[in-house]
């Protein structure tokens, strides 16, 4: 709702913002730099980096390996809208883009107990579990224009603050039950919690993109491909083992340090000299 | 421009000033273990545990024996993190750790039977987890609990063959220094709730032994027919005697405060009641239905209790509900009020063993749980400063 507001916002308030056409010089300074307002829109893949890894497991009899997680990364699709805010001067484009994010992560377990008298008669069971992320982020990025033409080219780098609105896991388990008798697989009904006590509020990272833009008119398309990667640890140290539900089924989240890769198509309206005589390129 | 920057990095510093830097928590401070073990036919059932010096753990368990009616005993000694340093399982014919561990000095103490002869056998195990060779003593038959008192230990024992609870008092070398046996009645009705206690076929009673603040030496076990509180000073008769119904009515835990007050759990024909602050008499004659104490529903029937007199001087009660959580009570010990409740566990069934309170301030939860629902096995639920005082402010 709040994303649907602030568009109406962008469109109503556009014109009013944009200044009057004044018949100014080119070689004015004035000329040379830009504001741009809009909105952007796209998809990630998100993984996450363990730096410290931790078990609900511990084995008596066999090696942590034979538990440990594994990561899917970059595997589940997420979704990321936001506004953008940009001031061009030089060849150089600084951007606010501030926006609510979806990451998409998801590693999996595997746990097998045998008969020591009857090695075929074993139960094997999977745990997938896959979490969901709803951050709100402010990126902060400085990209430079590799061609100054309607369609130009650029590179950028950046950094990123986002604050944890929630978080949910899915978990799912699977198996084979042979000592009850059958080969064939289960599944049970997922089953999805709250999982934002796991995680601390803050994110901090570093953005890197290339992307480029085109000015058909008043107007500019652009299109960004970049990688995101996290600075801190994401995961709550104190709250690690306080989810009931997960810990007591040996579920303990590793210290995590969130990454994705991303696409991202923006649309921005230029704030100086909307008119028929001074585009958007000028 | 540069204004819009100086206020994005401000906002930055500020916003990431609130958790970022304060998420380093000690991953001692809380944790969850669930020792597993991948074969079917081993089932591990949580006896107690103790921190060690190293602040790791010491958990004594037993595991299910198919050749014989006796429990193996099984030594853990984790790290601080939970994580096993070393194990090690006695071999027959030492079986049957009874309730758990006493610290005297700088080693940790069980009893265990010899399961030939039936003798109790005091086990001493250093700070690695490293069991000395059991010391058999005397002649106290099937042990069924033991207890630290100042630096020396008491241990309740059956002696089948005179049909009596017999109370004893030890040195940590295994001396006998007074010894005194009371009737629990005659007949097989009578031993039968003992001899499935001893054998895991049955109900585990909830024996328990040791000293009142008053000097008082008291055990809970059968006398004369009755799970009973019984009161001694290794007289010929008890001093006082607080009587159970049976072996289906009586106190599941006890711990002194003095002058005659006690915390109680109690349970009477599955109904459990718990009373902080429950006056009995050390020198008399009383029934254990007399303490009332609140009914607590949501306890299983039959489940263990443990309570712990909190340096905060609170009660914490440990046990499990009948939806299968470890639950876990703080109660005031002058105004009766329940002052904070937790459950741990959730999934798999979790039923209480034992817990104890960490040099950290936090508590350590010992745990039975059943991994897929089938597979019997040992959990540890460590938690912090932050949530014993959740518990008993």
């Amino acid at each position: 709702m709040r994303y649907v507001i602030s568009l109406v916002f962008i469109f109503t308030l556009n014109p009013l913002l944009a200044q009057p056409n004044r018949s100014l010089p080119r070689e004015n300074p004035f000329l040379q730099s830009q504001w741009y307002l809009g909105f952007f829109g796209g998809g990630n893949l998100a993984g996450t980096n363990a730096t410290a890894s931790y078990n609900g497991y511990e084995p008596l009899n066999y090696g942590l390996s034979e538990i440990e997680k594994e990561y899917n990364n970059f595997s589940k699709l997420g979704g990321h809208a936001g506004l953008v805010f940009m001031y061009y001067s030089k060849g150089f484009t600084y951007g606010l883009k501030p926006g609510f994010q979806i990451y998409n992560t998801e590693y999996s377990t595997h746990a097998q107990w045998v008969d020591s008298s009857n090695p075929t008669n074993t139960l094997d069971i999977n745990y997938k579990y896959s979490t969901k992320f709803n951050y709100l982020e402010f990126p902060l990025t400085v990209q430079y224009d590799l061609m100054k033409n309607k369609f130009r080219p650029y590179v950028g780098l950046g950094a990123y603050y986002a604050i944890l609105l929630s978080a949910t896991r899915k978990i799912e388990r699977s198996g084979t039950d042979g000592a009850s008798g059958s080969s064939g697989g289960f599944t049970n009904p997922p089953n999805t919690i709250g999982v934002k006590d796991l995680y601390i509020t803050s994110s901090l990272g570093l953005i890197g993109f290339i992307g480029a833009s085109y000015d058909p008119g008043n107007i500019r398309i652009t299109i960004d491909i970049g990688y995101k990667y996290g600075l801190n640890n994401i995961t709550s140290t104190e709250n690690r083992y306080q989810n009931n539900q997960l810990s007591a089924i040996g579920d303990a989240t590793d210290d995590l340090k969130l990454q994705n890769i991303y696409f991202t198509m923006a649309f921005v309206f230029p704030l100086k000299f909307i008119s028929n005589q001074f585009n958007s390129v000028n | 421009m540069n204004n819009m920057k100086l206020l994005f990095i401000a906002l930055v510093l500020v916003l990431s000033g609130c958790d970022i830097t304060k998420n380093d928590v000690e991953p001692t401070a809380s944790f969850t273990k669930i020792y597993d073990d991948n074969r079917f036919e081993q089932e591990y059932y949580a006896v107690d545990i103790i921190e060690t010096a190293d602040k790791g753990f010491l958990i004594l368990s037993e595991l299910k024996n198919d050749q014989s009616l006796f429990t193996s005993v099984h030594i853990l000694k984790t790290d601080a993190l939970g994580n096993i340093v070393s194990q090690i399982e006695l071999d027959a014919p030492f079986a049957n750790a009874v309730n758990g561990w006493s610290k005297v000095g700088d080693l940790y103490y069980f009893v265990c039977m010899n399961a030939n002869n039936l003798i109790s056998n005091l086990v001493a195990v250093d700070e690695t987890g490293t069991p000395a060779d059991p010391i058999a003593l005397g002649n106290t038959t099937y042990p069924l609990v033991m207890q630290q008192v100042d630096n020396g230990l008491v241990l309740l024992s059956f002696d089948n063959l005179n049909a009596e609870s017999v109370i004893t008092e030890l040195s940590v070398d295994g001396q006998i220094i007074r010894q005194v046996g009371y009737s629990i009645g005659t007949g097989v009705d009578v031993e039968k709730p003992i001899i499935d206690h001893l054998t895991r076929n049955g109900d585990k009673l909830p024996f328990a032994v040791g000293k009142t603040t008053d000097g008082i030496y008291y055990f809970n076990g059968f006398y004369n027919f009755t799970f009973s509180l019984v009161f001694t000073n290794f007289g010929t008769d008890p001093t006082g005697v607080s009587q159970g119904q049976l072996s289906q009515g009586g106190i599941s835990a006890v711990s002194s405060l003095g002058n005659d007050v006690f915390g109680i759990a109690r349970f009477n024909f599955g109904s459990n009641f718990i009373n902080p602050t429950a006056i009995i008499s050390t020198s008399s004659i009383t029934s254990s239905i007399d303490l009332g104490g609140n009914t607590f529903p949501e306890i299983e029937s039959g489940a263990r209790v443990s309570l712990i007199n909190t340096p905060q001087g609170r009660w914490l009660y440990g046990t499990n509900t009948q939806g299968k959580q470890v639950s876990l009570y703080g109660f005031d010990q002058t105004t009766n009020s329940i002052l904070g409740t937790e459950y741990l566990g959730s999934g798999n069934p979790y039923t209480f063993a034992s817990f104890t309170l960490t040099s950290d301030g936090g508590i350590a939860i010992l745990a039975n749980t059943a991994l897929e629902g089938r597979f019997p096995r040992i959990a540890l639920f460590k938690r912090d400063a932050n949530f014993l005082r959740r518990l008993v402010p």
